[in-house]
């Protein structure tokens, strides 16, 4: 008789057991689809995002030609037919969610959207745009490149103390 | 309520890797928010007390003189970094912790729920302190660290290395910035780091230094200017690193630096092209570097190259030809190269955290079918039921029918294999299904079900929905096939999928003029007497044409037939459409319910 309760006991445990690993095997299932379909997602709303990098220089490289001021009529007239055509690229990515990141002087330095590249000083207005050297670009939500900058700081900042990588002894 | 999760932490000098171990027992590497897989190891401090880490603190950090990177290279020592504008000391575990605090938040919020423990990795060669300091800055930043484990280590973990077999192993680490080599002594589950060696101030970085030097040097000779501001040196080094990634792809590649300067006669562009054999030539001095220390890890652990088993490359920089052929020339072994090198390290540790949270035994390893399963159909085809590599166990359905009028019986033929001929498959077993009432052909429904349970049993049930009748076969030694036979029988698929698909396209091609014969000649003697004479005729020629294309096996009749015989169908149906839907007799096609995954699949007698 103690034999079949035990064996009652054995199986009943085995019951549970199995009833929880099978419900176990449903849950990660579904969580495991539910991250798939977002990942997947994600996939989709940043598959130009390494197109939209390689992209870049070119659009800076329309940015720093339009930037010239040229004294003849024919070549401003050959600039502006340029910048047209740089202006429609522009709006082609916009329209697939790409967004510039264009700072104006004297915006406070952000560095969640730009970089740094160098300083100057200027103690009474620190921390500000002095400079804009490339624009930004974002796509959605992601920083596909920060816009390039040159920030205002209170002091000289010696640049050998930024990189603070001593020797290590192993 | 969600699975504890254990963080896989790769805490670099440069740049950390986290990632988490998923339920499936695959590893993902979680993304910062900014959609970046590393996370610079760099943390700054601001006046008002704001504390930046990862990439936005890299970005200012010109900017800002309290901006703290490479601390990893302090970890362990006394020494404190002093934040001038908060005007206090802070210690290296104390740093590393805000850049461990940054990704567990991101962490967190990726996989929407609190994580309270982590592996995190450490160079082979850290001593006690150096441990205990890495371990402090996971406890700062709210982790619990269950294990501190060696990069070499990891990496040969993400490598699924089987650590019951007895195998020496070297990693090769070049990173952004540190060189790293190990010798591991694998055995009894455990692995144990026999010697290291190393050079940590040698990285990717050096080589791209070389490129954006060459860069502005050419520039000097092509338009007598030296360019020396910060922005175009900027500029030389990110094209300097793009033109080391596209050679470790291409054999040359082209550098174009427009409007890199202004001088006298406008702007100054630049184009050049870099062969992989100049750039290689060029860094030579860097790639010999990591020579070195190869051989002494090598002598230190008392080995020759061919006492290794494997050898293991890891970091970003080893994506370059030349060091996977200086490696294979050190070492005589091809590197193995499966995983992203820059996610190695995190990969291993979340493994480890899996082991110790017992997830890795709890992955449930599934079996998959080597071979697909399925029945045969009208002219011979095979259907296929179960493609291959599907896990199971697993069941499936599909609805079928009769071939011909008033058949009574269906046979199910059971096949393994991946030609479309089910002839050229292998036979499982068979049945047949009877009883089935009178009907003409395709008006029968015959559910054809597939089942395959955990030890990899088939059973197949054919069941007549009108009647409820059903007969089943199980199929047990479905799994007799050998890998050499699986092998074989794949690779004959791939050989004659050509001529497969011909005969697929024929055989299909000859079940459609049936079917068209068919429906004419039941056409013909339903509402014969209603349809006028001449296009009775014309009927009744076409009918003729088709058989006899069909008896003398003409294909390219048949196809042409068939085409012409469509297109007049779908005019027909064009004039037709909005006179009465009522009147046109059902097609084979609108049948298809949700279930009825293939209508035109029937079953031969």
């Amino acid at each position: 008789m103690d034999k079949t309760k035990e064996q009652i006991e054995k199986l009943s445990a085995d019951l549970e057991h199995w009833k929880n690993e099978y419900y176990r095997a449903y849950a990660d299932m579904q969580n495991l689809r539910k991250r798939v379909e977002a990942d997947h997602r994600d996939a989709m709303k940043y598959r130009l995002e390494g197109f939209v990098g390689d992209l870049l220089p070119i659009l800076d490289g329309f940015s720093m030609a339009l930037q010239n001021e040229p004294s003849s009529i024919e070549m401003k007239n050959f600039l502006t037919g340029f910048e047209y055509i740089y202006r429609n690229l522009v709006t082609v990515l916009e329209n697939e969610g790409v967004k510039e990141i264009s700072p104006k002087i004297n915006d406070k330095f952000n560095p969640s959207l730009m970089q740094a590249v160098e300083t100057v000083v200027d103690e009474k207005n620190p921390d500000k745009i002095t400079k804009v050297i490339t624009k930004g670009y974002m796509l959605h939500e992601h920083l596909v490149r920060p816009a390039m900058v040159i920030v205002s700081v209170k002091e000289k900042i010696d640049d050998k103390k930024i990189d603070n990588s001593p020797e290590m002894d192993a | 309520m969600a699975k504890e999760i254990i963080l896989g932490i790769d805490l670099g000098t440069t740049n950390s890797v986290v990632s988490y171990l998923q339920a499936d027992g695959k590893v993902k590497v979680i993304p910062n928010p900014e959609g970046t897989m590393t996370t610079p190891s760099v943390v700054a401090f601001k006046a008002g007390g704001e504390e930046i880490v990862g990439n936005a603190a890299k970005r200012q950090a010109v900017t800002n003189p309290d901006t703290v990177s490479s601390i990893k290279r302090k970890m362990g020592s006394s020494e404190k970094v002093f934040i001038k504008s908060l005007n206090k000391d802070f210690t290296p575990q104390e740093i590393s912790a805000k850049v461990l605090a940054y990704m567990k938040k991101y962490a967190e919020e990726n996989l929407g729920q609190k994580i309270a423990k982590a592996v995190i990795t450490v160079p082979a060669y850290f001593n006690d302190a150096q441990r205990q300091a890495t371990k402090d800055a996971g406890q700062i930043a709210g982790l619990d660290v269950v294990r501190i484990i060696n990069e070499p280590t990891a990496a040969a973990l993400a490598y699924g290395l089987d650590t019951n077999k007895s195998e020496k192993i070297l990693v090769y680490d070049l990173g952004g910035g540190t060189f790293d080599v190990s010798i591991l002594d694998i055995g009894d589950g455990t692995f144990e780091v026999v010697s290291t060696a190393g050079d940590n101030k040698l990285g990717g970085d050096d080589w791209d230094k070389v490129v954006a030097d060459w860069i502005r040097a050419q520039i000097k000779i092509q338009h007598g200017i030296d360019i020396t501001d910060k922005m175009a040196q900027q500029r030389f080094i990110d094209a300097a690193e793009k033109a080391k990634i596209e050679l470790s792809s291409s054999l040359e590649t082209t550098i174009s630096l427009p409007f890199i300067a202004m001088s006298g006669n406008g702007p100054v562009n630049f184009e050049a092209t870099l062969s992989r054999a100049k750039f290689q030539d060029m860094t030579k001095h860097l790639l010999a570097r990591t020579e070195e220390p190869v051989k002494r890890a090598l002598s230190d652990a008392k080995l020759s190259a061919s006492d290794l088993d494997q050898v293991i490359l890891i970091g970003g920089s080893i994506r370059m030809p030349a060091v996977q052929e200086l490696v294979k020339k050190l070492t005589g072994k091809t590197p193995n190269l499966s995983v992203n090198p820059d996610e190695a390290v995190s990969i291993g540790a979340a493994i480890q955290g899996g082991v110790v949270s017992g997830d890795i035994k709890d992955v449930v390893l599934l079996d998959v079918t080597p071979l697909t399963l399925g029945i045969e159909t009208l002219g011979g085809m095979m259907t296929p039921l179960i493609e291959r590599n599907t896990t199971i166990p697993t069941t499936k359905s599909q609805i079928f029918s009769t071939a011909a009028d008033n058949q009574p019986a269906v046979d199910i033929m059971v096949y393994q294999g991946e030609r479309p001929m089910a002839a050229d498959n292998k036979l499982l077993g068979h049945f047949q299904l009877t009883g089935i009432k009178p009907a003409r052909r395709g008006e029968p429904r015959i559910e054809v079900t597939f089942n395959i349970d955990v030890n990899g049993i088939v059973k197949v049930t054919a069941k007549d929905l009108d009647t409820q009748k059903e007969q089943e076969i199980t199929i047990s030694g479905s799994n007799g096939l050998s890998k050499e036979d699986i092998d074989r029988m794949v690779h004959e698929a791939e050989a004659n999928a050509e001529a497969d698909a011909k005969r697929k396209e024929e055989v299909e091609l000859k079940n459609k003029a049936e079917q068209y014969i068919n429906s004419i000649d039941q056409a013909l003697q339903e509402k014969g007497d209603s349809i006028e004479a001449s296009q009775k005729e014309q009927t009744q020629k076409l009918r003729d044409e088709l058989k006899t294309a069909l008896d003398n096996n003409d294909i390219e009749t048949l196809k042409n037939r068939i085409n012409e015989l469509e297109q007049a169908a779908a005019m027909m149906a064009q004039t037709q459409t909005g006179k009465s839907a009522q009147e046109s007799p059902k097609a084979e096609g609108q049948e298809t319910a949700d279930d009825v995954v293939d209508a035109d699949s029937k079953m031969k007698n």
